[in-house]
């Protein structure tokens, strides 16, 4: 498999590594040639993260420079010119990690910050019974350090009268007889430091990461021929992102980043759902993670979930991802049991929709009076305010009505299917008969008005695939093939570049090219059968991502596309790179590499 | 309550137990803000500086300019009286709501250029999500609002509700509500708002023990949620014994692990004032059960068997920010001892 090294295509740099079910992830620090360690539960954020801390190698007591290599089981730092200069991390699922090396290997509190030094700490405690140390680092948790071979020492400085810790080092030192050390360090967020399983051999780690690593890709179709390699990351990236149950999350799911938005994000465990056609009953399960957190009352799903809590809301993108599920992969996966299960979750969440959205138009009609409730939080058609009808949200909805109607069926309740098909045809046919012009889907101001946006989510029904007629499913294969308009050489521009508000530089879907929006538009493409223009859009970003990375999205000129005028915005990577790599952005890439382009 | 009580904003924010909206001074005026919903601060904390902010700046107008008023706040209404008029404003519980009228030529409620919001104009008022959902009917006045959505500052324009006088008045509710829920109809005249909070503050004020009406009234208008320390210093001001056994009772539920169980002497304040008695089986069990895995906590975690001593490993347990007297753990401090001691007995009673 792909290997992760120092200046290698696939580095640290950006995507962070880590594992499945593991708390702790490891980054190549931008400024400084060090790998850095921090927990993705203590939401320490790399743009202002207190928690994290630097790992340093030792000869003779002073750091070193080192490279570094890794792979799905574990990461190894080197000393530049020994072989014998080395630390190994593995991570594991039991919230805990293992190092072991060869040389005396520092780790050192320091934060994003600057002039936060160690504030993360908050006290050190050596257990009475000589054990480990436990270091406490307040809301964000602990972590317990013990040493199964060689010795661990940890100083912390305390300033009493700043009230704060001025630095928290931890050094770990070879057995003297092996010239070895083997450690590991545990995370907790709650609790007190209770491991009683066993420390597996550490070759056995890598070997257990790694096969869970090629268990995971078995949920994926292989790629096509040119993208591979990059799928292959994007599954690890995915597999690093996966977290299992714990605090606030009920099973396991699949993070935005570790490092920025640690998030499990409603649509995009959906998303992630699009792309698992290796097995399509663990994206069924993906789909319907968000429900076992579905508010009784309301119906509602949060939008976002973390370890210490969740909340706000996400366009309903589990109808889209189920239909598209069943119509690539059959629908095995949907037992009675599972639709009697999910039919009055779905259900529910459909209705809180029609309520609590509702354009009080007395139908199903909806508007919404954010634009976070969408999830294109800066588009366009949003540039008339509230309350908005938007073409992106109404045909979400109709793709779950019809995957109610779908569940209900299964469920035997024909009477209730009947009537979710009803609601749901008479939807579409008002997308189609109201927020239709000719040329495109608009979005509505108080549902009267039209929004004059050239945004991209006013194509965004095409997700409806051959539910829509032909004549607009035509229409908006040709404007979205256009060159010039919203096709760029890297794919869709979510606004078009003959928009005076196309922007390339910080903004989020008002110009840039975006991995999910792309990906639900080619998806949309290829069930609508127009698959030859889906997938010539898909190969487009999938070649770029395939270059660049796992990144949520890219400017694909320079320049302004109607001035002409050259555009000043940081080139990645950069230190504070609002464009990190996610998980998002590798579901997107893998829903498009391995369902959409076909060799 | 001995005569009226006289409230300064810039200390103790004008409001009501069970509701968050408030009334507080800001360097540049009287604010409408709202209670924090999450905080397990002592009250001084709450409210001081670094504590709550305002929301919303509350100012007079006169042929558009503002005008200056003085604040008249006491414990169930504040005013803000002017030259061309006055404004009043008291509490409605019921509907957790700020109840707001007055005979000023004009009222602006309004946030500043760098407040980042979602709000929405609405037929009659405007719906405002910053610090909270909060929706502002205005029931009598006209009124302006620009609800402009700012694409690439992910914000409405920064708010300002104005409200100009109809037939001489002005009338506004503010509904602090939550997701997807609308506000209840207003059936209370302001007078009766005003009624309803002085009785329940007199009813609240009669189950603690002889305090200055201000000590009272913080107790009785500070936000829900407490840290354990607080909780069991509060509880010792009780003279009524379900007010202090629930206020020890939840000290211990948030107190059972990490930190001094200073609950024990308030459980034991209990039982030797009496109070205890009056307790329901089934709540005292609850009590029991919950001292008892606070003792078992610091019995596993943090009892040297060697020295036969409690310790502290971490400076948060003391419920001190940075005790001087604390060095490297583990600290055997003299008091602690005395804690578990309590804890023992009150554990066991």
């Amino acid at each position: 498999m792909f290997g992760l090294g120092k200046g290698q295509k696939f580095d640290l740099i950006r995507a962070p590594f880590g594992r499945r079910g593991s708390g702790f992830y490891l980054f190549e620090d931008y400024n400084l040639p060090l790998i850095r360690l921090s927990n993705t539960k203590a939401d320490s954020t790399m743009s202002g993260g207190n928690l994290i801390f630097d790992l340093k190698i030792l000869q003779n007591g002073r750091p070193v420079r080192y490279h570094y290599f890794g792979d799905a089981g574990s990461l190894k730092m080197t000393q530049y010119g020994e072989v014998n200069g080395t630390a190994e991390v593995a991570l594991t699922e039991h919230d805990h990690l293992r190092i072991r090396g060869n040389c005396g290997l520092r780790l050192e509190l320091r934060s994003m910050r600057e002039g936060n030094g160690a504030i993360a700490c908050k006290g050190v405690f050596p257990f009475l019974d000589g054990s480990g140390t436990e270091v406490f680092f307040g809301g964000q948790g602990k972590m317990f350090f013990k040493a199964l071979e060689g010795s661990i020492c940890v100083n912390a400085q305390y300033d009493k009268a700043e009230g704060k810790y001025k630095s928290l080092v931890v050094e770990i030192t070879p057995d003297q007889k092996t010239d070895c050390y083997d450690i590991a360090v545990h995370e907790y967020m709650d609790g007190e430091f209770g491991y009683d399983g066993v420390y597996e051999p550490f070759d056995k780690l890598i070997a257990i990461n790694k096969a869970d690593f090629e268990a995971f890709k078995q949920n994926y179709n292989k790629a096509a021929a040119d993208y591979q390699e990059a799928a292959e990351y994007a599954m690890w990236l995915t597999w690093t992102h996966r977290v299992k149950p714990g605090g606030f999350i009920k099973s396991p799911m699949i993070l935005m980043h570790l490092q920025w938005l640690n998030a499990c994000c409603a649509w995009q465990q959906s998303l992630h759902a699009c792309a698992m056609h290796g097995e399509p009953k663990e994206g069924w399960r993906q789909i319907c993670s968000l429900f076992e957190h579905q508010n009784e009352k309301t119906g509602q799903l949060p939008g976002m979930l973390f370890y210490s809590g969740g909340g706000a809301i996400q366009a309903p993108f589990q109808g889209f991802a189920l239909d598209y599920l069943i119509r690539r992969c059959g629908d095995g996966f949907l037992t009675a049991e599972e639709c009697k299960r999910m039919y009055p979750k779905f259900a529910k969440w459909t209705n809180y929709w029609t309520t609590y959205r509702s354009a009080k138009r007395g139908d199903d009609m909806i508007s919404v009076k954010s634009p976070h409730d969408s999830g294109w939080d800066d588009a366009s058609i949003f540039k008339d305010g509230f309350p908005a009808s938007t073409p992106d949200l109404i045909a979400f909805l109709v793709a779950l009505m019809y995957g109610t109607a779908r569940l209900a069926k299964g469920a035997g309740e024909e009477e209730a299917a009947k009537d979710w098909n009803f609601r749901a045809d008479r939807l579409l046919n008002q997308l189609i008969t109201e927020f239709w012009d000719g040329e495109r889907f608009i979005a509505k101001k108080n549902g009267v008005t039209p929004v004059d946006s050239w945004s991209l989510a006013n194509y965004q029904p095409i997700l409806l695939g051959d539910r829509l007629p032909k004549h607009i499913i035509d229409k908006v294969t040709e404007k979205l093939t256009t060159e010039g308009e919203y096709l760029s050489p890297i794919g869709l521009c979510t606004e078009s570049m003959k928009s005076p508000l196309c922007s390339f530089v910080n903004q989020f879907v008002l110009g840039r090219v975006v991995g999910p929006a792309n990906m639900i538009i080619t998806a949309g493409l290829y069930i609508a059968g127009k698959k030859k223009e889906a997938a010539m859009i898909a190969r487009r970003l999938c070649d770029k991502m395939k270059e660049e990375g796992m990144i949520l999205g890219f400017a694909p000129y320079d320049r302004n596309p109607l001035t002409g005028e050259k555009i000043e915005f940081n080139v990645p990577p950069g230190a504070n790179d609002p464009w990190p790599w996610s998980g998002w952005a590798a579901g997107s890439f893998l829903t498009m590499a391995t369902t959409v382009i076909e060799d | 309550m001995q005569g009226l009580l006289h409230l300064d904003l810039a200390k103790t924010p004008f409001a009501v137990r069970e509701a968050r909206p408030m009334l507080l001074m800001q360097d540049d005026g009287v604010y409408f803000g709202l209670k924090p919903a999450g905080a397990a601060l002592p009250f001084a904390q709450v409210f001081g500086s670094g504590g709550a902010k305002g929301i919303l700046r509350i100012s007079i107008l006169s042929e558009g300019q503002d005008i200056p008023y003085t604040v008249n706040a006491t414990a169930f209404e504040t005013q803000l009286i002017s030259d061309k008029g006055t404004v009043r404003f008291t509490l409605d519980k019921s509907a957790n709501a700020m109840r707001i009228e007055g005979d000023v030529p004009q009222l602006r409620m309004s946030a500043g250029a760098s407040a980042s919001a979602t709000t929405t104009k609405l037929e009659d008022g405007a719906e405002m999500n910053i610090g909270g959902r909060v929706i502002y009917k205005v029931r009598r006045g006209n009124f302006e609002f620009d609800d402009t959505w700012m694409l690439t500052r992910w914000s409405s324009t920064a708010p300002c509700l104005d409200i100009t006088a109809a037939d001489g008045k002005v009338d506004v509710a503010c509904f602090e509500l939550p997701a997807d829920t609308e506000p209840p109809e207003v059936t209370k005249s302001f007078e009766a708002c005003i009624a309803e909070n002085k009785a329940d503050f007199e009813a609240f004020a009669t189950t603690l023990k002889p305090t200055d009406d201000l000590t009272a009234f913080e107790l009785w208008s500070k936000p829900e949620k407490a840290g354990s320390i607080e909780l069991a210093e509060e509880s010792f001001l009780f003279c009524d014994a379900q007010s202090a056994f629930d206020r020890v009772l939840k000290s211990a539920l948030a107190g059972k692990s990490g930190i001094v169980p200073k609950f024990a002497a308030a459980a034991l304040r209990l039982r030797d004032d009496k109070l205890i008695d009056a307790i329901s089986k089934d709540n005292r069990q609850k009590l029991t059960d919950a001292l008892k895995e606070a003792l078992c906590w610091w019995q596993t975690y943090r009892y040297d068997k060697v020295k036969g001593r409690y310790f502290y490993a971490y400076r948060a347990e003391t419920g001190e920010a940075n005790p001087p007297w604390f060095d490297e753990a583990p600290v055997y401090a003299p008091e602690l001892q005395e804690r578990l001691s309590q804890l023992n007995a009150a554990a066991n009673l």
